[in-house]
């Protein structure tokens, strides 16, 4: 893989997180290519669907944070790639102040586009598909007792969030 | 025994209502922390995060009542001077306040002597004991030059009493975090229930994971965090 094609996947990368730290839809919106494939946790949903599924998330929650941990798997091509991130997920609810975390696999399918900004164009990667899905909490095995920490099972949360935001969970 | 005192059973669902309803008190407060300011060092206190770091310090201290609280990291004292006013609003409790008293702190020359200052023109000096040193041994070589100063000073605090309160703003180094809450936060827990109040939890990634990780071995009762740039974590034990 070429040195600036790992940069520029990176920087996609970036950018992405930024845009949902910064819950900024918009700017999540203009990273992908128009009606891209998304999956979340098994779930097909059309891009405005998902879109105002993330608006109406962000009106709940506050300081989300996208931490990616590592890059689980890539696959590179010269005109598009796919990519496979850990990620933590985390983000506190703004009437309760619980914390909420979620370990996941992010995958990104993305193609090089042509794009042009203030009339000259230039090739850029944008994602064409996208998959999320949840995972079990590492180092926590069964009949162990529950941290009263950042996944703390409350029902009340859980609840919450499945008319809401439901493809967490 | 004042089992009462020791026990700390009110919960943070109800401090979360308790420290909604005290939006007037905590406008109050930065009006006294200001005038206090203003007689000793100028300063500004308009940053929402301070703001609402201190409103929370404050809140806590009137909601929970502690005898003890056991700080981590003074620098120009306005945390300790917002802890002491509620202690005074409670009549009751002692702060001790844990710094090695750098030179110079974020561009600030002898932070703690403008802390002590602030103290001494408050009127608060009977609530608060400033302690010299580092709460357990020095590693924040990133933040300042480490000045040459007492180590573990949180093992042997003469505090004499039980500490119902923990707050952790010092050494934010993933090492020196996590110091910290293992002496300091498992001693409020060791003794009784009590609150353990971090801050920079969203801001600085190693105290969140300093802060995730203790909170795994200690299993907390409960645990939110207040929802701020810096983000403060409220971990009650």
């Amino acid at each position: 893989m070429a040195e600036d094609t790992v940069s520029e996947l990176t920087d996609l990368a970036i950018r992405l997180k930024d845009a949902f730290e910064a819950k900024k839809v918009s700017a999540l919106k203009s990273l992908f290519v128009p009606q891209p494939k998304i999956n979340v946790m098994g779930r097909f949903l059309a891009e405005e669907e998902f879109l105002e599924r993330l608006a109406q998330f962000f009106k709940q929650v506050e300081e989300p944070i996208l931490e990616i941990m590592r890059i689980e798997e890539t696959d590179v091509q010269k005109k598009s790639a796919f990519i496979a991130y850990d990620v933590e997920v985390s983000f506190i609810h703004e009437q309760t102040w619980e914390e909420h975390t979620i370990n996941g696999l992010l995958g990104l399918s993305v193609a090089r586009k042509k794009e042009t900004q203030r009339g000259k164009s230039k090739d850029q990667w944008l994602v064409d598909g996208l998959t999320f899905s949840k995972r079990p909490d590492v180092g926590r095995t069964a009949g162990a007792p529950q941290p009263a920490g950042p996944t703390a099972p409350t029902g009340r949360t859980l609840g919450l969030f499945d008319g809401l935001f439901g493809l967490w969970y | 025994m004042n089992l009462k005192a020791r026990c700390m059973p009110r919960t943070l669902r109800e401090f979360v209502s308790f420290f909604r309803s005290q939006s007037l008190q905590r406008d109050e407060l930065l009006g006294k922390i200001t005038d206090i300011y203003s007689r000793v060092w100028p300063c500004k206190f308009d940053d929402k995060d301070l703001q609402t770091f201190l409103g929370l310090l404050y809140c806590s201290v009137r909601f929970y009542r502690p005898s003890i609280v056991v700080q981590t990291g003074t620098f120009v004292g306005t945390s300790t001077i917002a802890i002491s006013l509620a202690m005074r609003a409670n009549r009751k409790g002692a702060l001790f306040t844990i710094d090695p008293e750098p030179r110079e702190y974020f561009g600030v020359a002898n932070p703690v002597s403008i802390a002590r200052q602030a103290v001494s023109s408050g009127r608060l000096d009977a609530h608060v004991q400033f302690v010299r040193g580092y709460s357990t041994v020095p590693g924040d070589r990133q933040r300042m030059q480490l000045p040459h100063a007492p180590w573990w000073r949180l093992t042997n605090l003469p505090t004499g009493a039980l500490w119902n309160m923990f707050v952790v703003d010092g050494d934010h180094t993933y090492v020196g975090c996590s110091a910290d809450l293992c002496y300091g936060g498992l001693r409020v827990k060791r003794e009784g229930r009590g609150l353990v109040i971090v801050h920079d939890y969203i801001g600085i990634p190693d105290v969140r994971r300093a802060v995730r990780e203790w909170r795994r071995t200690a299993v907390p009762l409960q645990s939110l965090v207040v929802p701020s740039p810096c983000g403060i974590a409220l971990i009650q034990v």
